[in-house]
């Protein structure tokens, strides 16, 4: 099954993001675009609901709103996840099994890949990731740590790959 | 017959005097009763405030900090593992109190459990002052504050969930909906990673990895130096097994300490044989026979063993620094073996003892007129200063009676010095051109008085070590402290007040940037009392603010039930909260701090600070005193205290000197007087105003040195006042007194330590001066006055 996924050196596609929390009825909703850059790494622009810029790259983690940068306190979770993101979205599977144990199931075009964390800290506190895509395609990534605390993002159908511009790749990464 | 009793009375006094001198020496705790330290130059009982936070930080956990920088092969990162375990093996060992790798979140993660186990006490109270001026913006009384504040809470909350920063906090929301602990690290944004620098061993292959360190003992002492360093070489080589090529590079307070002491204590060694072969070299230019020069050793040795005595004797501890520059007193000392030895008898077989009555008057005078001047020291507020009056003081009393007992057991008690035409071997033009030449250069000095500047620095008492401070730069640098970094630390008698002129401090700060430098200290984290108060007082006088922030969340979409822990939370500080509950939290968390956050806040029944560390556009000029702040900077140089000592010193030489001049015009009149004062003080303004046009800047030393130049010179001037009235050249005495000077205080010219250099230069060019205007002086006899033998004084 991942052999038929070519690892890929950039990506450009629309998401839809849902975090759910214990504490909220409902789920908060973000959208925006992800990028990914084989040799810039991963950027998150959120439009809604704050135009927001994340990028997670080899220097760790940086955020861009209103003018200003900052990087927030390093988070091994949070960069476990990001760096798990960006190995996802770019089908580099061989990255993914360094730090996570992996499990696959396909029917047809569909398939679906389980993220297990190696480490007993990270598999506590960042849970499982499940990945279900479609032939070439991500559909779907949910962190998930229970049925009421999770994150899932939709992928939309990414442009047709091509190499940043430099205007997009000053605005969108570091 | 007499003179065999003479001889053994004489030996035997100069030998009891010895025995006793050297049986107390023989009997003393070198390591105790010498200091190295430098601030035990400064009185014990001074306290400005810088100075006491200099001693507080001296002996506290701040100056026990060692930084690391760990390679392999060369000039490669060493892995972190390698820094990890080369960290658990300083910690093992006793020489050090803590050890972590920088990037350990093990500190971080201490503040983080402690912040949020006191978050109503320590964090509760900003958020609240934030949201009471936040409601004052809105005009206030169309919705009551509390209605307010639990929808505003609920609605930032709900902004919050939406940032990247929510997934990382989202199992403390339950406990935390106001939000204190994303607010908090708001407050301190990146400014942690001024204390404790991120790890930079993954960025590049080319930065070390780096190690923070607290030793056990004082770095100023032995137990904090030589220990340590074993310490650090057993851990280098455990972790070198495993990690070949790795190489440690180091510094710390103790580095420089051992460095100093050891460079010292080499120049009191070097110091003091090079004064004593010069002095003797200057002797034995003008003496016949060498062997027989050697006599003028014994009373020098003996000045210097009663110096080393009575300095032990009077003060509890002496600053090695003493020494350092107490060996100008060999040069001094000799002159009283010039005086008696190179005196010819009055007339064939004059009696020994005779001819000391002869030659008690000016024998007297120049030692208690350079006695006087050195014992004026004793008035000086340094304890340093004070130890080198009674050194060199005792030590010229002791080299008199020394000089005057061993002279009286040799059998011929007289030397003759060579013949030396002097300046007489000179044409009277180009004598009278010289002179000319020496005014016209004396007249071009005096306006470079106008250009003098002053540099007051703890930092010039010590030793430079250029190698240690470039490599302790270095390693700084490593860890952030760079050039553009500042530190201030906010002090005061409790910790309420040294946190209250802590928001003085940030909001001159602020006043003055507009907050575009990056501050970082734990007034972020601890609150003002009143804040506190204020804190406390809410939640007891609004009591409506729970139930109506639980309706707040229900309507934003919140399940209420899930907040439950921060309910129970709240209603417990609500109840149980002190008014003065603030000190035991602050203290707790204190208790949890490690590494280098520990360093941020200190507490003490007697003296409290908080540090604030800045990076960016941080104001050059001191803090206004109401922020009782002092920058690290002025704390490294304690300049504000050496002024003052520096404006006292200068109040002092100007009293001795009234004192002086006084005596002078007294004893000789208005006729003689005005040409002996002059000499000095002429000497005095020529030699600043060749500082001032050179643009050295002087320091307390140079003053000093002026003032003991004063002294000496003024004792030329008298000596060759009966020479000058009667048209003859200076007395042989004077030209090898002053010359033995020069070659002594010269000799501290060449010290390594900064002001001793200033004080021996200074001292030497005054010498300079002052014989070259007396041999010139005596080289333009009036009409029908003849040149005489040269007679000592």
């Amino acid at each position: 099954m991942l052999a038929g996924l070519d690892q890929r050196a950039t990506v450009d596609a629309p998401f839809e993001e849902h975090r759910w929390f214990p504490f909220r009825k409902k789920p908060v909703v973000l959208k925006g675009e992800v990028r990914i850059d084989a040799a810039q790494g991963l950027s998150l622009h959120y439009r809604e609901p704050q135009e927001r810029v994340v990028i997670i790259d080899r220097q760790g983690m940086l955020m861009r709103q209103g003018g200003r940068e900052t990087t927030p306190p390093a988070d091994a979770r949070a960069g476990a996840a990001n760096e798990a993101l960006l190995h996802i979205l770019r089908f580099d599977f061989a990255s993914l099994a360094a730090s996570f144990e992996l499990y696959g199931r396909r029917a047809d075009k569909a398939w679906t890949l389980a993220l297990v964390p190696r480490a007993e800290e990270l598999r506590r506190t960042l849970g499982a990731i499940i990945v279900t895509g479609e032939a070439d395609l991500v559909r779907r990534i949910e962190l998930r740590r229970s049925a009421v605390q999770r994150v899932e993002i939709f992928v939309g159908d990414p442009r047709p790959p091509a190499p940043f511009t430099a205007e997009e790749l000053h605005r969108f990464f570091r | 017959m007499i003179a065999t009793r003479r001889q053994v009375f004489g030996w035997s006094v100069l030998a009891a005097a010895a025995l006793l001198g050297a049986g107390w020496l023989a009997r003393l705790d070198f390591r105790e009763k010498i200091s190295t330290d430098v601030l035990d130059l400064i009185p014990a009982g001074e306290r400005t405030p810088e100075l006491v936070l200099v001693r507080e930080l001296a002996n506290k956990a701040e100056a026990r900090v060692m930084l690391f920088a760990l390679t392999v092969g060369g000039n490669r990162s060493a892995p972190p593992e390698a820094a990890r375990r080369f960290a658990a093996a300083l910690a093992g060992d006793p020489a050090f109190a803590e050890a972590l790798a920088i990037d350990s979140p093990t500190p971080r993660e201490a503040l983080g459990r402690e912040l949020f186990a006191q978050r109503f006490t320590l964090l509760f109270p900003f958020w609240l002052r934030d949201q009471e001026a936040a409601y004052a913006t809105t005009g206030g009384g169309a919705v009551p504050f509390t209605d307010w504040l639990a929808s505003r809470a609920a609605a930032a909350l709900g902004d919050f969930l939406a940032t990247p920063e929510a997934l990382a906090f989202q199992d403390i929301v339950p406990a935390d909906p106001l939000l204190l602990m994303p607010g908090v690290l708001e407050r301190l944004k990146g400014s942690l990673t001024l204390v404790q620098p991120a790890g930079t061993g993954a960025a590049s292959d080319r930065t070390p990895a780096l190690v923070w360190a607290r030793i056990a003992a004082s770095p100023l002492r032995d137990e904090g130096q030589a220990p340590v360093f074993a310490a650090i070489a057993r851990a280098t080589d455990t972790v070198r097994t495993d990690f070949p090529g790795l190489a440690v590079a180091y510094t710390g307070v103790n580095r420089f300490a051992a460095a100093s002491k050891a460079r010292i204590q080499s120049e009191v060694s070097w110091l003091n044989t090079l004064s004593l072969a010069a002095v003797f070299a200057v002797a034995w230019i003008f003496l016949p026979g060498m062997h027989r020069g050697l006599h003028l050793a014994p009373p020098v040795l003996l000045a210097v063993l009663g110096a080393w005595t009575a300095v032990t004797l009077a003060f509890v501890q002496v600053h090695i620094f003493v020494f350092v520059v107490g060996s100008l007193l060999t040069g001094v000392a000799i002159d009283y073996g010039f005086y008696i030895y190179l005196q010819p008898p009055a007339h064939p077989g004059e009696d020994y003892w005779a001819k000391i009555r002869r030659l008690l008057e000016p024998l007297l005078a120049s030692c208690f007129t350079t006695v006087a001047g050195f014992a004026l020291l004793l008035a000086s507020d340094l304890p340093m200063i004070r130890q080198l009056g009674v050194f060199v003081g005792a030590g010229l009393l002791c080299a008199l009676a020394a000089a005057v007992v061993y002279f009286s057991t040799l059998r011929n008690a007289y030397l003759e010095t060579r013949s030396f035409r002097g300046g007489q071997a000179l044409s009277p033009g180009l004598r009278r051109g010289l002179r000319r030449g020496l005014v016209v250069l004396w007249l071009a000095a005096l306006p470079g008085l106008t250009r003098l500047t002053w540099k007051d620095d703890i930092r010039e008492l010590e030793i430079s070590t250029p190698i240690i401070k470039q490599e302790d730069a270095r390693i700084r640098a490593l860890f952030g402290d760079g050039d553009e970094r500042t530190v201030w630390l906010t002090h005061g008698p409790t910790l309420a007040e040294a946190r209250d002129s802590l928001e003085v401090l940030n909001a001159w700060l602020y006043a003055r940037d507009g907050g575009a430098a990056e501050f970082a200290s734990l007034g972020a984290v601890v609150p003002t009392t009143a804040d506190y108060v204020l804190a406390v007082r809410f939640t007891r006088e609004h009591p409506e603010f729970a139930p109506r922030l639980r309706v707040a969340l229900e309507a934003a979409g919140f399940e209420v039930g899930g907040f439950a822990p921060f309910f129970d939370a709240y209603a417990h500080f609500a109840t149980t909260s002190m008014a003065d509950g603030l000190e035991p939290a602050v203290e707790a968390l204190q208790a949890k701090l490690t590494g280098p956050l520990a360093l941020l806040l200190h507490r003490d029944r007697s003296l409290n600070w908080f540090v604030t560390i800045a990076r960016g556009s941080a104001p050059a000029e001191p803090p206004p005193v109401a922020t009782h702040s002092v920058s690290a900077n002025q704390l490294q140089s304690l300049n504000r205290v050496f002024t003052r000592y520096r404006q006292s010193a200068l109040r002092l030489s100007l009293v001795g000197l009234s004192i002086i001049g006084a005596g002078v015009f007294l004893i000789y009149g208005w006729r003689r007087g005005p040409r002996i004062f002059s000499i000095p003080c002429g000497a005095c303004l020529g030699v600043f105003g060749l500082y001032g046009w050179m643009g050295q800047p002087l320091n307390m030393f140079h003053l000093l040195g002026a003032f003991l130049g004063v002294c000496l010179t003024h004792n030329y001037a008298i000596f060759s006042a009966t020479s000058a009235h009667r048209c003859e050249p200076p007395p042989v005495s004077v030209r090898l007194s002053a010359l033995t000077t020069m070659a002594s205080f010269g000799v501290l010219a060449l010290s390594g330590i900064p002001v001793v250099r200033a004080l021996g230069g200074t001292v030497a060019l005054m010498v300079l001066a002052a014989l070259l205007v007396i041999e010139f002086e005596h080289f333009t006899p009036s009409a029908g006055a003849t040149a005489s033998n040269p007679r000592l004084p």
